[in-house]
């Protein structure tokens, strides 16, 4: 029996956290879809290339406005 | 009695000669034969499982003015026309055979309830009906037993019960049928309507023997066993848990029947003759698509009831029901149209050689097997027609209704019964299931064949199974565990508490450290200045590589107060190891002390020695640092270890650390006054809630040391005289202490791995006891069950803690109903922000969670499988990668390994499923003995005495420890070539016979009844090509030569010549003990005797 790999999407949620969903399915709730259809894999390949900053966009947002100030007379390491 | 009946039956008796010679059997018959294989199987069936009763039963009530004189005549006229209603069996050179007797057992017993109040009588018929149709038969006496129960003067209930050697539930319609035309045509003084019996059963059964002999006999074994080639079995929603699985001991069935919606079977009927195809196939049809739904199976098997009766042959009877195997395909995802002719033709095919006998077939595909039924046979749906309509003259009305022996043949068999009322009537296992589950599987039934037929284009998977308002209860319901809470950080709460309860102790060790909160406090932001000093920035990482001691806990505080995460690593790890996590979290500082340094490598990093540096700690401000911490900041990182890859670094934010210890403190009820002890490695998540819990609740925390967590005294002493009173630890240490020891003990949570049921019962007496799971990835214990009471089997884990989802769903993300296995998901504030450094594994286990209702919210796929309990709870099922199936059914290695590990000479068990011959599954155990090394046949009786037969391996390898792979994982690999190693040598040095039992066993029974030269005590007798039947002539010869009766059951459990031989002289030991207690009370009754009266009574 031949197995037809079903097409995935990239996904990704207001956080820019990321992750795959069917391609033929409907996306949930507060994310979107990035890039087009591809095997799992491709897709999973693809979210290591991009998602290299895996801190939540909030929380990078947050800490661009409050980091420096926290952080007063820090040295970079 | 009136003058009309009175004068019929003066006609009759004329002709009551008359009768009996016409309607007897046929002369010439054969008296005695071997028992057919319907019989025989029926009869070993009885034999194996003492207690179990193979009966039909009918329960005839009849209405009106009966002559019970003619009755009796009709029913000796019935008797007398069937060889096999008088047949008695015997055995003889281990042989069961059977004996046609003169007379069957046609004197029926009466019981009159008329002095029963009126109110009663029907209760008490029922009671009867129940209790004859159950009762056991005597397999060496009459098979056939009759009672006439008189309930009022114009009512009667004939009890006619009789065991399946010698009757189905067809042939005793006939029976029935034949009874009622004999007294009908008695009373009216006519000629019955009934053909002249042609063959006797005996004469079926000795054809059959020498069809089996035959060449299509033969090609017919072949078709089977390509049919069957590596077929695994039929997986069944049981609702029981497998420890509880134990069907070769008990059979123990109910009955249920149910409405059918009218128009499904109208429906069915339709569809059926619109596709050519017979109705039940379509029913068939829906039964596998609902199983695979259930299970996933591609490739099960339903059972197909057929009787064996020779064509024409209707009105013969006897035992001629038997179950075929028909082995569906459901490959590909078929759409329903397209399932139906696949059923269709399966069906056909079987039929076509369903002569074959199902022993023959069971032994045809699994010579090694010692249990003909379970992997094939489990489960059924059959048409069934109404009861007929009987005729036993004017001025009777009889009805029929069929009585059920509490046994079930199947684990499930489901049957249509289109009559007047359109109803299911359900024989299933009540052993494995509960009368809730077989309803709940009706109703999905009914859904989806109803959806099926509606639109037949559907794919299997799309059909429904579950209503709409059960997947609310599992979705949402029962995940309805919103309580007010607010992300959070770890450092804002703590603060929090400490300006609160500054004075009350926060952390003490077992080195005299002791830190109250406004201490520790001030201590957290030195340490945190310290790093801010030394340059870290938001979410850097921090490794903590410390010896154990208050002081801990004030550098994981510092680390989170100065905006770091930190990493724990246990000093215990290897340095490549300790290596390889540094440089995979890229740490910008490694905490460490002096008695460690020297261990930390070279790297970007910077090094931090506590002692060392302790002045220069000291002398930082003591004022809280501005840092950047926000609820998703990074609080941690731990190491797990997955299945796939090397060791992952777990992201934990501060969020869900606050809000896994807000539902915790509202779950445990914690408290400014408990005392929590921290003794799990800092690497391993209990420790969030030992240090955290414990810490934002205003609660004391004791870091226990590094020898203490080695050392069961120290541990006990710690637990007991700091008085703590809430710990969450794994069963294997508490395993080994005493709950009595720890009163101040008010609470205690268990997880990490799975527990017996009466680990649960002993320590849920007298405390809170919670059964606790969650992976790292969700933050400790997200899945919580509560356990009080008495336990057998284990726990279920639970439901999600406040604020907590979980979901069991299915592989297309669906969410399962009740009862059926699914893979655990868990949502909500625990779900870790990912794996450090590996987006795309990230991406691939937190996935999107469109239950939660939050938009853009992730879920955690646990890879651990799970099932709904009616009530709510969740059972964990093991790791998705741990579970294998054997003969047919899904079973937890863990739970043998357990089996194994209570043998006393057992320290470490792993169980690995291996391929064996025939590409079926089997189990190879790897033990590390505790001492000397302990008897393969001990090991198997070990599991013997827990689980069913398919769960002992079958083979077991004794290993100096169990090998492990770089990572620190078992090297399945290196077991499976140890034991080849193992075996290798075994060939060539067979333990032979030691003791006289032994030999005498070997010698004289196992080596003649195999046909072996040799044999060696642990050797499995169906490995070495014994079979089921062999069985009894194996026991019969223990019976005869050693004067030893061993139940077949025993038998089972250990099936060796060590096994036998231990079996006569525990027998004969125990026969002697037996004597020396007679002694012993006589002696005792002598001295009695001569002393003083009263004497004997004197101590108070």
């Amino acid at each position: 029996m031949e197995t037809v790999e079903e097409p995935y999407v990239v996904v990704r949620n207001h956080e820019e956290q990321y992750s795959v969903w069917w391609a033929d399915r409907e996306v949930p709730a507060g994310w979107e879809v990035v890039g087009s259809p591809g095997t799992k894999d491709q897709c999973l390949d693809y979210i290591e290339e991009v998602w290299t900053d895996m801190r939540p966009l909030s929380l990078r947002r947050w800490l661009e406005e409050n980091g420096a100030a926290g952080a007063s007379g820090v040295q970079t390491a | 009695m009136t003058e009309s009946i009175s004068r019929v039956r003066r006609l009759a008796e004329a002709r009551r000669g008359d009768v009996l010679r016409r309607f007897a059997e046929a002369a010439g018959q054969p008296t005695r034969s071997a028992l057919s294989h319907e019989q025989e199987q029926v009869w070993l069936l009885q034999m194996s499982q003492p207690g179990t009763t193979y009966n039909v039963g009918a329960a005839l009530h009849l209405r009106g003015p009966l002559d019970e004189e003619l009755l009796e005549l009709a029913l000796s006229t019935v008797f007398a026309r069937h060889d096999v209603l008088r047949v008695v069996v015997r055995v003889e050179d281990e042989q069961p055979f059977q004996v046609v007797r003169e007379s069957g057992a046609s004197a029926f017993r009466t019981r009159d309830l008329g002095e029963l109040p009126e109110a009663e009588r029907e209760a008490e018929l029922v009671r009867l009906c129940d209790a004859e149709a159950r009762a056991p038969f005597d397999l060496q006496g009459a098979l056939v037993r009759v009672l006439l129960v008189k309930t009022s003067p114009q009512e009667r209930t004939l009890l006619l019960v009789a065991n399946e050697i010698v009757l189905d539930r067809q042939s005793l319609v006939v029976v029935v049928r034949e009874l009622g035309e004999l007294y009908r045509a008695l009373v009216a003084g006519e000629e019955p309507s009934l053909p002249e019996p042609s063959h006797g059963y005996l004469e079926y059964a000795a054809w059959q023997h020498r069809w089996c002999e035959s060449d299509a006999a033969r090609s017919m074994i072949d078709h089977w066993r390509e049919a069957l080639h590596g077929f695994e079995g039929t997986e069944l929603p049981f609702e029981r848990t497998y420890s509880l699985y134990n069907r070769w001991l008990t059979s123990e069935g109910r009955v249920l029947a149910r409405p059918w919606p009218p128009a499904l079977a109208a429906g069915a009927e339709r569809y059926a003759t619109a596709a050519g195809v017979d109705p039940l196939v379509v029913l068939q049809a829906a039964h596998a698509a609902l199983l695979h739904r259930h299970s996933g199976q591609d490739d099960l098997a339903l059972a197909l009831d057929v009787d064996a009766r020779p064509a024409g042959e209707v009105g013969l009877v006897g035992n001629f029901q038997s179950f075929l195997p028909v082995r569906l395909d459901l490959r590909g995802d078929p759409t329903f149209g397209e399932l139906v002719p696949r059923v269709r033709d399966a069906v056909a095919t079987a039929r076509r050689h369903s002569r074959l006998p199902y022993p023959l077939i069971a032994a045809a595909v699994a010579p090694e097997d010692g249990n003909d039924r379970l992997p094939l046979l489990m489960t059924s749906v059959g048409l069934r027609e109404p009861a007929p309509r009987l005729d036993f003259g004017d001025g009777v009305s009889a009805s029929l209704e069929l009585v059920h022996d509490a046994t079930a043949r199947l684990d499930l068999a489901i049957d249509v019964e289109v009559g007047t009322d359109v109803r299911t009537v359900v024989e299933y296992s009540s052993v494995l299931f509960g009368e809730e589950s077989v309803e709940r599987l009706l109703d999905r039934l009914a859904l989806l064949l109803g959806a099926a037929l509606e639109d037949p284009s559907r794919r299997v998977s799309a059909l429904p199974i579950a209503t709409a308002a059960e997947l609310r209860l599992v979705v949402d319901e029962w995940n309805d565990t919103a309580l007010p809470d607010e992300p959070a950080t770890i450092v804002d709460r703590f603060d929090a508490v400490a300006a609160r309860v500054p004075d009350r102790v926060a952390v003490v060790d077992e080195l005299g450290g002791e830190l109250t909160y406004d201490a520790l406090r001030r201590e957290a932001n030195r340490f945190a200045q310290h790093l801010f000093a030394l340059g870290v920035r938001p979410e850097d990482r921090c490794a903590v590589f410390v010896e154990r001691s208050a002081g801990t806990v004030v550098t994981l505080l510092g680390v989170l107060k100065a905006g770091c995460a930190y990493v724990p690593v246990d000093p215990d790890v290897p340095d490549a190891r300790l290596e390889a996590m540094l440089a995979d979290c890229a740490a910008a500082v490694v905490v460490t002390d002096s008695s460690l340094a020297a261990r930390v490598p070279a790297g970007p990093w910077r090094v931090v020695v506590l002692d060392r540096d302790r002045g220069e700690i000291d002398a930082r401000p003591d004022a809280a640092p501005v840092a950047a911490v926000a609820p998703a900041s990074l609080a941690y990182v731990m190491y797990t270890s997955g299945s796939t890859g090397g060791p992952k670094g777990v992201l934990v934010e501060h969020r869900s650390v606050c809000a896994f210890v807000r539902g915790a403190q509202e779950l445990y009820e914690l408290t400014e006054d408990d005392r929590f002890a921290q003794v799990s490695s800092l690497a391993f998540d209990v420790s969030t809630f030992d240090v955290f819990a414990s810490l934002l609740t205003g609660a004391s925390v004791c870091v226990a040391t590094a020898e203490t967590r080695r050392s069961l005294d120290r541990l006990r002493s710690l637990l007991r005289d700091r008085e703590i009173s809430v710990y969450m630890g794994t069963p294997g240490v508490l395993e080994l202490l005493e709950p009595g020891d720890f009163p101040a003990l008010r609470l205690l949570a268990v997880g990490g791995e799975a527990f017996s049921g009466a680990f649960a019962t002993r320590w849920a007496h007298g405390r809170r006891f919670l059964n606790s799971y969650g992976p790292t990835e969700t933050t400790v214990g997200v899945v919580v069950k509560e356990c009080t009471g008495t336990w057998e089997a284990s726990p279920p884990i639970g439901r999600a803690t406040p604020n907590h989802r979980a979901y069991v769903l299915d592989e297309h993300l669906r969410p399962v109903p009740i009862g059926v296995t699914g893979e655990l998901y868990v949502g909500g504030p625990g779900v870790a922000r990912g794996y450090l450094g590996r987006s795309g594994l990230t991406a691939s286990a937190f996935v999107p969670d469109p239950f939660s209702g939050a938009p853009g919210a992730r879920m955690y796929r646990t890879g651990d499988l799970a099932r709904w309990l009616p009530t709510g709870d969740l059972v964990f099922l093991g790791r998705r990668d741990r579970q294998v199936k054997v003969g047919g059914v899904r079973i937890e290695l863990a739970e043998i390994e357990d089996a194994l590990r209570k043998h006393p000479q057992v320290q470490q068990a792993l169980v690995v499923p291996t391929e064996g011959s025939g590409g079926l599954t089997k189990l190879v155990a790897a033990i590390v003995a505790a001492g000397q090394a302990p008897s393969v046949s001990s090991l198997r009786a070990a599991v013997a005495s827990w689980l069913p037969p398919n769960m002992i391996p079958s083979e077991f390898v004794v290993l100096e420890q169990l090998p492990l792979t770089d990572s620190g994982k078992v090297d399945v690999a290196a077991i499976l070539a140890a034991r080849d190693a193992n075996a290798g040598q075994a060939a060539r040095a067979v333990v032979s016979a030691r003791t006289e039992t032994e030999r005498r066993v070997a010698d004289e029974i196992l080596k003649p009844v195999l046909e072996l030269e040799e044999i060696g005590v642990d050797e499995n007798f169906f490995e070495l090509g014994g079979h089921s039947l062999q069985v009894l002539s194996v026991l019969a010869r223990v019976r005869s030569i050693f004067g030893v009766e061993i139940r077949v059951a025993q038998f089972f459990q250990v099936p060796t010549l060590a096994g036998i031989a231990a079996a006569i002289d525990a027998s004969h030991a125990e026969a002697v003990t037996k004597a020396d207690r007679e002694l012993l009370l006589d002696a005792l009754r002598e001295v009695e005797a001569g002393m003083p009266a009263g004497a004997a009574s004197s101590e108070p």
